[in-house]
């Protein structure tokens, strides 16, 4: 079989275009698909962004694609205190999206990789074999036709719909699910800290951020659970209104009472596991796509691109051998999962023991510890700060044991 | 009886337990629902799709579209949408049961 293409990237996101950047370099003929009209518009994040993930690529990161650097972050508990934590892990921007999805994308662009936009795929190919050979495609919802490739890269993000045709297990379900919402504000005036309020009440098994930008504007959003049943939905059905809770929050902070909202979105991000399998014969899933998003935070923008590269590289080899088996695309998972797959699997473990705990105790937890703790907690070493905690109130141990027992 | 037939045949092999759940309480109760997206509201942020287990709601062109024919009314889109814009009609057999302002 003639094909138009050696690999059909879906999804010009930071995955797909880092995909596409590595893939292309080594001279791979690369095609990326998005249907939006324009490379990262609509914008449908907070922005934040750890330094230390861009770097590892050794990409420089040009003024114009962030807003802000951010020197450090600041939980607050539920009763108002503040842990501030700074240090190089928590160095980073708030960037800006529209310019950095472009920029990313232009990348790979220069390195012989092919763009278009503005272009659905609608159906994923199969040869009789059932494994995927192509898509069929709409542009700008005119007429379908064809592409083929021997290789798919489904790095559609959230919706994923190729990738469920292509077997993967991309359907979400609520509770692993956040149901976000957020305004750009202005004016807020803050001290480059991204600021982390949580709180049963104010945002049930989740939290709201403060994204600090340039010129005094801030990214002011809340996310929470899919599954939390606290408001009334449309048709009497309970769910949780995100938009509900978030301008209650603005209307008790002294500071966001009176300011002016410049962009009003929402969105819904993966917080749950991974899905089970990332490739396939002919095919593979990276980035959120394959719900490769911290269950703590929501943020995905980083372990997007770092799965790319880890894709592509296998890629890379498979190509050469001209063999794009199951087997030979394994490699890829294998060295996702030994890496950050460990990493998100303790976050998603503090998530689902975070959730029992109440307001009062997290007022508790976050009287009792230090920066420090907070920092080997977000590193996976739970014992010490665990120990600390439970030292004081003992009858949290049922449930923060749950940290210590992996 | 046609659509519940076509459902029946497009969830030959059901995708998984939730869909069967609704399907066969569905089946019992011989009760329809119809999914309406106010559209002015959306955000298009296609959360309610990533939730469908029934890849019953998509992007088309511009804006989200709701394909009944697939959907099993589970209405787990309600759930996940944070415009809070989707609704379920529980009860009606056809759109055209529902008042023009509220599709
Ligand atoms: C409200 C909100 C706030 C967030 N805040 C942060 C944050 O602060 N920090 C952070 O790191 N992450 C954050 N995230 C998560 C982050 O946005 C995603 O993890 C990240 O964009 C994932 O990148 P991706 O390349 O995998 O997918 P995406 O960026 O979602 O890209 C997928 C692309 O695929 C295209 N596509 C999908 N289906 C098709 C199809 N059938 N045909 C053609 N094209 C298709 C889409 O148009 C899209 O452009 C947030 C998410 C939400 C919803
Ligand atoms: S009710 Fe909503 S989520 Fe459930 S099948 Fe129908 S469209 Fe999908
Ligand atoms: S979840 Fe709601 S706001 Fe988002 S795309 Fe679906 S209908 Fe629109």
């Amino acid at each position: 079989m003639k094909y138009d293409h050696d690999v059909i990237v879906i999804g010009g996101g930071p995955s797909g275009s880092t995909f596409a950047r590595i893939a292309a370099g080594a001279g791979m003929d690369v095609l990326i698909i998005d249907k939006r009209k324009e490379i990262g518009v609509p914008v449908r994040c907070g922005e934040g962004l750890g330094e230390r993930e861009v770097i590892k690529q050794d990409l420089e990161l040009p003024k114009r694609c962030y807003s802000t650097e951010i020197e450090g972050a600041k939980v607050v508990a539920p009763n108002g205190k503040s842990i501030v934590w700074k240090g190089p892990e928590t160095t980073g921007w708030v960037l800006e999206r529209k310019i950095f999805d472009k920029w990313l994308c232009e990348l790979a662009v220069e390195k012989g990789a092919h763009v278009k936009v503005y272009t659905r795929a609608i159906e994923v190919l199969k040869d009789e074999k059932g494994r995927p050979n192509g898509v069929k495609v709409s542009h700008g919802g005119r007429e379908p036709h064809d592409i083929n490739a021997p290789l798919i890269v489904s790095a559609e993000g959230m919706e994923a719909l190729m990738a469920r045709q292509m077997g993967f297990k991309t359907v979400h379900q609520l509770y692993d699910v956040d149901t976000c919402y957020e305004y750009e504000m202005k004016p807020y005036d803050h001290e480059n800290l991204i600021e982390l309020y949580f709180g049963n009440e104010m945002a049930p098994r989740g939290y709201v951020w403060i994204f600090p930008k340039a010129d005094k504007k801030a990214n002011v959003g809340i996310g929470v659970g899919g599954n939390v049943e606290n408001g009334e939905k449309q048709s009497g059905i309970k769910g949780a209104n995100p938009k509900v809770l978030l301008d209650r929050f603005i209307e008790k902070n002294e500071q966001l009472k009176d300011a002016s909202t410049l962009l009003d979105f929402g969105g819904v991000i993966s917080v749950g596991a991974p899905i089970n399998e990332f490739v396939k014969d002919n095919c593979m899933a990276i980035g959120t796509g394959a719900k490769q998003v911290d269950p703590i935070h929501g943020g995905g923008i980083a372990l997007a691109m770092e799965s790319a590269v880890m894709a592509a590289d296998v890629v890379l080899k498979a190509h050469e051998k001209k063999d794009y088996s199951k087997d030979s695309l394994y490699e890829y998972e294998k060295t996702w999962r030994a890496g950050p797959g460990k990493k998100v699997a303790k976050r998603l473990l503090l998530r689902k023991v975070m959730e029992k705990v109440s307001d009062d105790d997290l007022n508790y937890i976050f009287n009792t510890i230090t920066d420090d703790d907070l920092k080997q907690t977000m590193d996976g070493n739970f014992a010490c700060p665990v120990a600390k905690v439970v030292a004081g109130r003992p009858q949290l141990l049922g449930i923060l044991s749950g940290l210590l027992s992996k | 009886m046609i659509r519940l037939l076509r459902i029946l045949y497009l969830n030959v092999t059901p995708r998984n337990e939730i869909c069967l759940k609704f399907l066969l309480v569905k089946l019992q109760a011989g009760e329809f629902s119809m999914i309406t997206i106010k559209h002015d509201g959306c955000i298009l942020c296609v959360g309610c799709s990533s939730v469908c287990p029934m890849n019953a709601i998509e992007v088309v062109g511009t804006r989200m579209e709701h394909f009944p024919e697939k959907c099993i009314d589970c209405g787990l889109c309600v759930r996940g949408c944070p415009a809070n814009v989707i609704k379920l009609h529980k009860g009606v057999k056809d759109l055209k049961d529902i008042p023009k302002e509220e599709r």
